[in-house]
């Protein structure tokens, strides 16, 4: 799992890159990468140019670049990478906010605080990373990861596997029923029958129509009529579900 | 004679059904809606058969075949449409009417030139151009309004096509045609005139009013924006006053630190301390997003529910800059809040309650309100969402949320359970 810290004051970065290790400590079967940058500029090249990392733990205030800007430009190549926000004023609490960081904690910095914000991101990640599903194919057992999965189809008593790189595979014949062959999927969450024939994920779903459901790449799924109702409830209700997570702060008057 | 008049009416039976297909928003494809309009054409075609060449004379076949040709005509615009609406009854209704036009047109050329193929010609070209004048005037307005889904004034106007309909069948068709009685041309040829030009009234008239509606909303939220505007001034300026008083304190908080510390009164010194933040953290003006636009109308509305004991949870996420225009965005979450508002302001404290989440990021936008609420909803098959009891309409808060739907792309649906109502917008960029 990659990490990266980005303050510009060195003490400070020392004292986040000792916690971190102690972190690390914890969880010895575990592979960590941490990358420290004091200079944000370099970090956004970084960001612009490369593989996001999985876990951004940013300084807000610094000298040319914010930790708000870095977070800007992350969330505009990965949806999926954390951010964990430090800083001393809690004044740029709504820009973390908006640019959906998982944690905003302020310096100096608790450790209990920091380890809770740390296990809060890893169980996210792997919980993202270990599903998979297996798929028997002429050529042996194929594990997709759940998240690859665009939709499903059920063609000729064979699983059409369609994944979002584009590419298929295709599973031997069936012996179950299609609703059977993929309960593990449904009972995800994140998987829902839209058709006798069909199960998307939803988290890859661009729109929902009276009749059809417009996947991200376009490919227009058809939507059972008798099902409708209940396929846009569900849809609605898993967005408000995935956009509501833990991850907010709300303000109660 | 006969012959003419089973030609003639084919020929207003094609426009009819062309009529319908082009006024009434379709539910299935091109070729269904065109398969059922074909079937229609059929219908009448064959019963025109039983009316004018095997029965006559027959005034009980004229009466029974007319009533049956009515209903075919009338249930095939509920078909295509999939709607039981008046706008559908009231272009169902307005469809019969504009072919008699054209009838009366051929009836008129062959009784004045006695030239059959002439009267054809005659009532092809009279159908063809009041089409045309019909499209090119009120057809958008027409498909707008079954579009919004306003039920309000259609039940009542589908009188005017009823009693111009009946008008028309009693002058020239029914017990005596223009043939037995070619006084009634000029009667019937001015009843044709008014009809035409009361339908242009109508509808410039229901437009105006929805374009007033409009107008009527923009100001609404207009208001309560510079409701908010003004509420933030005095917010801001009640903030300065007492960060003015705080600042002419400060020297004094200094010389009591000062002493303190000469005493190694620590204890004293952290409230003095702690004195300070709070009246910083007391006039800290209220941002609830980033988004001016909207954070000011949140501000407004939240201080609306304050007043009314409204307890809020309100999660949003707005930036500065956002995909989508930020009035529209406004407008929407205005309506919603208020809506929910309205749903609460008289339950007991613990069920005033609202949860309000807006999301207005580059990748997604969701907007969701949910609130206790207590009796029924009526909800439009269509649309899924709630109508008024009182008129079976869509609120203009509703309809402010399916145009708004519409434009982003969205999905929208809105769910009562358990005693919790929910409203939901999702679009994904």
């Amino acid at each position: 799992m990659q990490f990266v810290i980005c303050d510009d004051n060195a003490e400070n970065l020392k004292e986040l890159e000792k916690m971190f290790l102690r972190y690390c400590s914890k969880y010895r079967n575990l592979s960590f990468d941490l990358e420290k940058y004091s200079d944000a500029a370099l970090l956004l090249h970084k960001i612009r140019h490369e593989k996001p990392a999985d876990i951004y733990i940013l300084d807000i205030v610094m000298s040319r670049i914010s930790g708000i800007d870095l977070g800007r430009e992350i969330r505009k190549r990965s949806r999926e990478s954390m951010i964990i926000y430090i800083t001393v004023s809690e004044d740029f609490a709504l820009e973390a906010y908006d640019v959906l960081a998982i944690r905003y904690l302020v310096k100096p910095v608790d450790e209990t605080r920091f380890f809770e914000a740390l296990d809060y991101a890893l169980a996210h990640m792997q919980a993202k990373n270990n599903s998979v599903f297996p798929v028997k194919t002429k050529d042996g057992l194929e594990s997709v990861p759940y998240h690859k999965i665009e939709y499903i189809e059920n063609s000729s008593r064979k699983l059409n596997v369609h994944l979002t790189d584009g590419s298929l595979i295709t599973s031997i014949y069936i012996r179950r029923s299609f609703e059977e062959e993929i309960k593990e999927l449904l009972q995800s969450g994140d998987f829902l029958c839209v058709h006798k024939s069909f199960s998307v994920n939803l988290n890859h779903v661009r729109k929902l129509n009276l009749s059809s459901i417009i996947m991200t790449d376009g490919t227009s799924i058809p939507v059972s009529r008798k099902n409708s109702f209940q396929v846009k409830k569900d849809y609605l209700l898993f967005v408000s579900n995935q956009y509501n997570r833990g991850d907010k702060t709300s303000c109660i008057i | 004679m006969h012959n003419l008049t089973v030609v003639s009416y084919m020929i207003s039976h094609i426009f009819l059904v062309l009529f319908l297909y082009l006024f009434i928003i379709r539910r299935y494809s091109k070729t269904v809606t065109g398969a059922l309009c074909f079937f229609l054409f059929l219908s009448l075609s064959v019963l025109d058969l039983f009316k004018l060449v095997l029965f006559p004379d027959s005034n009980l076949c004229y009466v029974f075949v007319t009533i049956l040709q009515i209903l075919f005509t009338q249930a095939t615009p509920l078909l295509i449409s999939g709607k039981k609406s008046g706008q559908v009854l009231f272009v169902g209704l307005s469809a019969s009417n504009y072919v008699i036009a054209g009838v009366v047109f051929a009836a008129i050329l062959k009784i004045g030139t006695g030239n059959t193929a002439f009267a054809l010609i005659g009532s092809f070209a009279v159908h063809f151009a009041i089409l045309l004048f019909l499209s090119v005037t009120i057809r958008e307005n027409c498909l707008n309004f079954q579009r919004r889904d306003s039920e309000k004034y259609w039940w009542e106007l589908c009188l005017i096509p009823v009693f111009f309909y009946c008008s028309f069948s009693f002058i020239a068709f029914f017990p005596n045609t223009l043939y037995d009685n070619p006084d009634n041309i000029p009667g019937i040829v001015f009843i044709v005139i008014t009809m035409f030009v009361s339908y242009v009234v109508v509808i410039r008239y229901l437009n105006s009013e929805s374009a007033k509606n409009a107008v009527y909303w923009k100001n609404m939220m207009q208001e309560s924006y510079i409701q908010g505007l003004e509420n933030r001034y005095y917010l801001v300026e009640r903030a300065e006053q007492n960060l003015k008083i705080l600042h002419h304190d400060i020297r004094h908080y200094s010389k009591m630190i000062d002493s303190l510390l000469a005493q190694e009164n620590y204890e004293e010194i952290r409230e003095i301390n702690g004195h300070i933040s709070r009246i910083a953290q007391e006039n800290k003006v209220a941002e609830y997003c980033g988004n001016l636009i909207v954070n000011t109308i949140l501000a407004n509305m939240m201080e609306k529910a304050r007043l009314l004991d409204i307890k809020v949870n309100l999660d949003a996420r707005i930036p500065k800059e956002i995909p989508v225009d930020a009035y529209e965005l406004t407008l929407v979450v205005a309506n919603l809040f208020e809506n929910a508002i309205y749903s609460v302001k008289n339950f007991v404290k613990e069920k005033r309650f609202i949860e309000i989440t807006v999301h207005c990021l580059e990748d997604h936008l969701l907007i969701q309100t949910k609130n206790e609420y207590e009796g029924e909803i009526l909800l439009d098959a269509s649309t899924g969402l709630p109508k008024s009891k009182k008129s079976g309409n869509h609120g203009l808060g509703m309809q402010s949320i399916l145009a708004f739907s519409e434009k982003t792309g969205g999905t929208v649906g809105c769910y009562l359970d358990d005693g919790i109502f929910r409203i939901m917008l999702f679009s994904r960029f």
